[in-house]
C-alpha cells in the first residue's frame, strides 16, 4: 500500500470452524477465500488454514479461518488450535441430524477451552450448511432463534457452499460481533491503564501506588 | 531416470537378493533416497514392511474379513463412506466405482479385524496410495503393517500414538533446531501444525509425487524419516518462523512453502541433507 493509505487500522481475527465430519467446513472457506467449490476436497487431517483480508469501512481485518478436523478422536488436541480465536462457525448438515445434535457438543468444547480477555465466551455463529441439498430449515426459524439463544450463539445462517448462499453475510455478522466485543474488551481494560491525561486533581499518596 | 533406476535395483537383486532375504545393504538407502522406480514400489514396500510375510501366511484370511465385514453399519463404515470419495480425489484411480470400491472393502475389513482402531481419518489417504502401487489383498497388509506395527497406535480412539511423536518432535526441535526454538519458546503450534506431516506421512500437504518418495523412505526407514523431513521443514523457514508474531502466520509460511515446493528431487535432496546432518538420532 502507498503512502497515506498505511495509516489504515488493521485488525487480526483468529476465526474456527468447526464441526463434525463431513459437514463441509473445507468447502465453506474455500469458496469464501477462494471463490471455489468441489463436491470432493480431501478430508482435512489435524488443522488447515485461509486467510481472507477485508475492508471494512476505513480499516482492514484480516480473518485467521482455522479448518479444524471434525473426527472425534481428534477432539483432545483442539485446545491449540482453539488458543486466541475471537470467533467460531460451528457448521452442520442440515440433511444429517446427529450432525446438528453434535453442535451442543462442539459448543461446550468451544467455551470449556477459549475465552476473550474479559472472561466471555467468544462470538459464535451456528451454520446450516448444505441448504442447496432439500432440507428447508427456514420454517424452524424461530425454533432455531431460541436455539442459538438457549445454547450462546449469537446468530444462525442456512448456508450451501455449493451455491453460494449466505456465506459472506454470515462471515460479515460474525466479524461485526467480534469488532463489538473488541471495543468492549477495551473500554474495560482502559481505567486500568495509566494515562497522561489522567486526573490532575486526584492526590497521590505515594509515586508506587495508583490506586 | 525410471529406467536406470530399474536397472540399478535389478543390480541390486542379482547381487543380495530379493524379497525376504534381500541384504540391507548401504546402497538401498541410496537407491530408496533416489525414489523408487514405479514399477517396483509396491513390491519393496511389501518386502521393507514384512507384509509379504503376513500375506504367505495368512491366505485367504482378508477375502474371508471383506465377506465379514461387508454390508453392516456402524460409526466406522458411515465414516469410512464419507471419505472414500475425499481421499485422493485428484487421482483418476478414485474417480471410478472400481477404485472406491477396492478403498472401501479394505478400509472396510481393517474396521472390522481391529476395532481398538476402527477407522482413523487419513488411514483413507493412506489406503488409497498403497492401493495405487500394490494389489487390495497386498494393501491391506500393507496397512496393517503400518497401522499395527510401523506407527503403533497412531490411529486408535484418542490417536495417541501421534500424539506422543509430536511431544517427541517438539524435543527434536529444541535439540536439532535450537536458535528457532530459542526464538519460538513455545513450540507446540508448530508440532501441532506437523500432525498431518505425521498422520499421513506427507501425503495430505506434498504433491503427489514428492510425497510418495517420502513414503518410500518411511517403508525402509520408519517414523524417522517423517523426523527428519519434518525438521529439515522448519529448519529451511527457520528464519521466517522466528519472526511470526502468531500461530496463523506460521501455519501460512509452512502450507505456502510447502505447496510452493513441486519438485520431488528437491524434497530427497532435502531429507538426505537432514539424513546426513542428523545420522544419531535417538530413534
Amino acid at each position: 500500500q502507498m503512502g497515506g493509505q498505511n495509516l489504515r487500522k488493521e485488525h487480526l481475527y483468529k476465526v474456527l470452524v468447526i464441526g463434525d465430519l463431513g459437514v463441509g467446513k473445507t468447502s465453506i472457506i474455500r469458496r469464501y477465500v477462494h471463490q471455489t467449490f468441489s463436491s470432493n476436497y480431501r478430508a482435512t487431517i489435524g488443522v488447515d488454514f485461509a486467510l481472507k483480508v477485508l475492508n471494512w469501512d476505513s480499516e482492514t481485518v484480516r480473518l485467521q479461518l482455522w479448518d479444524i478436523a471434525g473426527q472425534e478422536r481428534f477432539g483432545n488436541m483442539t485446545r491449540v488450535y482453539y488458543r486466541e480465536a475471537m470467533g467460531a462457525f460451528i457448521v452442520f448438515d442440515v440433511t444429517r441430524p446427529t450432525t446438528f445434535e453434535a453442535v451442543i457438543k462442539w459448543k461446550e468444547d468451544l467455551d470449556s477451552k477459549v475465552m476473550l480477555a474479559n472472561g466471555q465466551r467468544i462470538a459464535t455463529v451456528l451454520l446450516a450448511n448444505k441448504c442447496d441439498q432439500g432440507r428447508e430449515l427456514s420454517n424452524n426459524g424461530i425454533k432455531m432463534d431460541q436455539f442459538c439463544k438457549d445454547h450462546g450463539f449469537v446468530g444462525w445462517f442456512e448456508t450451501s457452499a455449493k451455491d453460494n448462499l449466505n456465506i459472506s453475510d454470515a462471515a460479515n455478522f460474525l466479524v461485526k460481533h467480534i469488532m463489538a466485543t473488541e471495543n468492549d474488551i477495551l473500554k474495560s481494560v482502559v481505567p486500568d491503564t495509566i494515562s497522561p491525561q489522567m486526573d490532575s486533581s486526584r492526590q497521590m499518596s505515594c509515586s508506587g501506588c495508583f490506586k | 531416470m525410471e529406467l536406470v533406476k530399474e536397472r540399478l535395483w535389478e543390480e541390486h537383486f542379482t547381487e543380495f537378493g530379493r524379497g525376504v532375504h534381500m541384504f540391507r545393504t548401504e546402497k538401498i538407502q541410496k537407491l530408496v533416497a533416489m525414489g523408487i522406480p514405479e514399477s517396483l514400489r509396491g513390491e519393496l514396500w511389501m518386502t521393507f514392511s514384512d507384509a509379504c510375510s503376513e500375506l504367505d501366511s495368512h491366505q485367504g484370511y482378508y477375502a474371508g474379513l471383506v465377506q465379514k465385514s461387508m454390508g453392516h453399519s456402524n460409526l466406522a463404515t458411515d465414516e469410512i463412506e464419507r471419505d472414500l470419495h475425499r481421499s485422493l480425489p485428484d487421482h483418476p484411480a478414485f474417480q471410478n466405482p472400481t477404485g472406491i470400491a477396492a478403498l472401501r472393502r479394505v478400509l472396510t475389513a481393517y474396521a472390522h479385524r481391529n476395532p481398538k482402531i476402527g477407522y482413523c481419518q487419513s488411514m483413507n489417504i493412506l489406503a488409497s496410495v498403497l492401493l495405487l502401487y500394490a494389489k487390495e489383498e497386498e494393501a491391506f497388509w500393507l496397512l496393517v503393517a503400518v497401522c499395527e506395527r510401523m506407527l503403533p497406535d497412531y490411529f486408535n480412539r484418542r490417536v495417541i500414538g501421534a500424539q506422543v511423536d509430536q511431544s517427541v518432535f517438539e524435543e527434536l526441535i529444541r535439540e536439532r533446531l535450537p536458535e528457532l526454538a530459542e526464538q519460538v519458546p513455545d513450540l507446540s503450534t508448530l508440532s501441532s501444525v506437523s500432525l498431518s506431516w505425521f498422520l499421513t506421512l506427507f501425503l495430505s500437504v506434498l504433491p503427489f509425487q514428492s510425497a510418495v518418495c517420502v513414503v518410500d523412505c518411511f517403508f525402509y526407514q520408519g517414523i524417522k524419516s517423517i523426523f527428519q523431513l519434518g525438521l529439515a521443514v522448519l529448519d529451511a523457514n527457520a528464519a521466517q518462523l522466528s519472526a511470526c508474531t502468531d500461530d496463523g502466520q506460521a501455519l501460512m509460511i509452512l502450507t505456502r512453502w510447502v505447496n510452493g515446493k513441486p519438485q520431488s528431487a528437491e524434497w530427497i535432496n532435502l531429507g538426505r541433507k537432514t539424513a546426513a546432518a542428523t545420522p544419531m538420532l535417538p530413534l
